[in-house]
């Protein structure tokens, strides 16, 4: 396309006019989220690539090398039963990341159906947010604990616990943008047109809904590798024997004074998978949409 | 105004039926006999019996709830079997370490963190602004507890510097007091600083290209007096809400830095009863501090509502 303006030619074209950017180019221009996302990547090939890349079975008990060093056998010394802390860092990373993805994706399918539903039938809105508001009101740390000892320590009961104490956020959310997204002129023409709730549900307001669950869950990834660390710590999560890096600084605690690298290789994979998460969640916010900022 | 009052204050109601509700399941989600459980594998049938009979065990759940419910409402939270007191008593004995670690550690998350979203807003992509940014990523990345044992580690061990636990009560003297809260309190403030740096950076730098911070600049008004005087009184609004936030978060946070640091605190108690299966302090400490989180909540909201011209109360 061209014209004339005054005596210059100018030419556009529609594409650059509205230059599209998609929001995976915005998310890889961040060079922290790409940080973000190659720490995470990381994280999840030692998690799967565990039993290639370990030098030494996690359990194996070894009573005569206990509490060495760091040194060329044990790149991370052992513990006070000997065992490779190397090796148990790599395996405790399958525990904690498989914890936090499988309470990603519980969240995040019950905070869309308790979200959707609250914001879409207005008669189940105050009971379903009074529901969650209750449930957020309770300690959450305390919750964790207390529903651990009544469950016992598992891997599962540890999902089920953090599950019931993160889904209510995302329900917020979900809620909040469903509240908005139904209201907008496309999906007021589906329902002018007959279209069923069900329908304009599936098609209309969930993929509204995506960004900011995908974003959340990021950041309830985050946190529920921190809350399992902290629960497996007490005693309260993972049982003492299964490798996860709670479990591992638990027992680091008890000889901090003398041998402090137990505590501290597990310690800096939290920290290293937490910061990939967060660096993560933060590009992909600014990516699929800035203004989400506001909620998240 | 009052209206708005009127309906917010009603609205805590509900939450609270919410949380009593959650409190009570919690005994009746135990597998098995709560009774049984409490009393451990050495118990009597007699003796379960008798303990599920003063517990109202042997009720239809319904009776027992209402039952409950009558209580709690006269303020009777139930007594310990382990401490032989009433939980209110046992609760109220603890709760001085509690609430100073929170306090304490508020006030250190707002020194360090609105200091630093502010320079870091005032310079944005400066190397002082990536550095304080980095430091709120790493807040919100660590875990509380391990933080607390590298301080331990560092402060208390290596330069003898600190305690490196329990906890000297306030009638031993507050200098004495606040030393042994100090290496806790930072271990919790180190995360809500991060929050609260990067709440007040991104609310600066929206009121910093406000129109009217232009027209303050071009009447010639020093930077200094620009950032202090117009900029950053509108960019604390969120700040504070989100310090009110933390405050109640923290309320319920501070079970795992007492168990760090060995501060014999209320929840520090919730955590012991956990393991002998306390069940009566377990269900009311967790209910006074659930109240208490809606509470500071509430008064949250009606302060903002008062501070906060912009909002209406609709």
């Amino acid at each position: 396309m061209n014209e004339k303006i005054g005596d210059q030619n100018v030419y556009w074209d529609e594409e650059v006019l509205v230059p599209e950017v998609r929001w995976y180019e915005t998310l890889f221009r961040s060079k922290v989220a790409v940080i973000g996302l190659a720490l995470v990547v990381f994280m999840v090939f030692v998690a799967v690539l565990a039993p290639w890349i370990s030098t030494h079975d996690p359990v194996y008990l070894d009573v005569m090398n206990r509490l060495q060093g760091p040194g060329p056998d044990h790149w991370f010394g052992t513990d006070e039963f000997g065992r490779d802390l190397y090796s148990r860092v790599i395996y405790g990373a399958r525990i904690s990341l498989f914890v936090g993805f499988v309470v990603m994706l519980i969240t995040s399918v019950l905070g869309i159906l308790f979200g959707v539903l609250a914001a879409y039938y207005r008669f189940l809105d105050n009971i379903l947010m009074r529901i969650m508001d209750g449930l957020m009101a309770l300690p959450g740390m305390l919750m964790a604990i207390a529903l651990m000892a009544v469950l016992g320590p598992k891997v599962s009961n540890v999902i089920i616990t953090l599950s019931a104490i993160y889904a209510p956020r995302t329900a917020r959310i979900v809620r909040s943008v469903v509240l908005v997204v139904r209201e907008m002129t496309f999906v007021q023409a589906a329902r002018a047109l007959g279209v069923r709730d069900v329908g304009i549900i599936f098609k209309d307001v969930l993929p509204g809904c995506l960004p900011p669950v995908i974003v959340q869950g990021t950041f309830i990834f985050a946190y529920s590798i921190l809350t399992e660390a902290a629960l497996s710590f007490l005693g309260a999560g993972v049982p003492p024997h299964i490798p996860s890096w709670g479990t591992i600084i638990s027992s680091g605690q008890l000889f901090m004074r003398d041998v402090p690298w137990i505590s501290l290789f597990p310690g800096i994979a939290i920290v290293l998978a937490c910061l990939g998460l967060n660096l993560f969640g933060d590009g992909l916010r600014d990516a699929l949409d800035p203004q989400l900022r506001e909620v998240l | 105004m009052v209206g708005f009052l009127i309906r917010r204050i009603l609205s805590v109601i509900p939450t609270m039926f919410i949380v009593v509700t959650v409190v009570f399941l919690l005994l009746h989600l135990i597998p098995g006999d709560p009774a049984a459980a409490m009393l451990g594998i050495q118990a009597s049938a007699e003796q379960i019996a008798e303990l599920r009979a003063q517990l109202g065990l042997d009720e239809p759940i319904y009776v027992q709830y209402v039952k409950y419910i009558i209580r709690v409402l006269h303020g009777d939270l139930g007594d310990s079997i382990f401490l032989k007191r009433s939980v209110v008593l046992a609760f109220m004995e603890r709760v001085e370490p509690t609430i100073l670690l929170i306090t304490l550690g508020l006030v250190l998350a707002v020194l360090i963190g609105i200091p630093s979203g502010i320079l870091s807003a005032v310079r944005p992509d400066s190397i002082l602004d990536k550095s304080s940014m980095l430091f709120a990523l790493l807040g919100v990345s660590i875990p509380t507890f391990w933080l607390g044992l590298n301080l331990i580690q560092a402060f208390s061990i290596q330069l003898d510097w600190l305690p490196a636990s329990g906890y000297a009560p306030l009638s031993e003297g507050v200098l004495k007091s606040l030393r042994s809260l100090t290496l806790p309190a930072i271990s919790l403030a180190f995360n809500q600083a991060a929050l609260f740096a990067r709440i007040c950076r991104s609310s600066m730098l929206e009121v910093m290209q406000q129109d009217y911070i232009r027209t303050a600049r071009s009447k010639g008004v020093s930077e200094k007096w620009v950032i202090l005087k117009h900029a950053l009184r509108n960019a604390l609004l969120p700040t504070v809400t989100a310090v009110g936030t933390a405050f109640a978060a923290l309320i319920g946070g501070t079970a795992i830095i007492e168990m760090v640091f060995n501060i014999p605190g209320a929840e520090r108690l919730i955590i012991s009863s956990i393991l002998r299966r306390d069940y009566a302090v377990i269900q009311g400490s967790v209910l006074i501090i659930a109240m208490a989180y809606v509470f500071i909540n509430l008064i949250i909201d009606i302060i903002y509502g008062i501070i906060d011209p912009r909002v209406t109360y609709e």
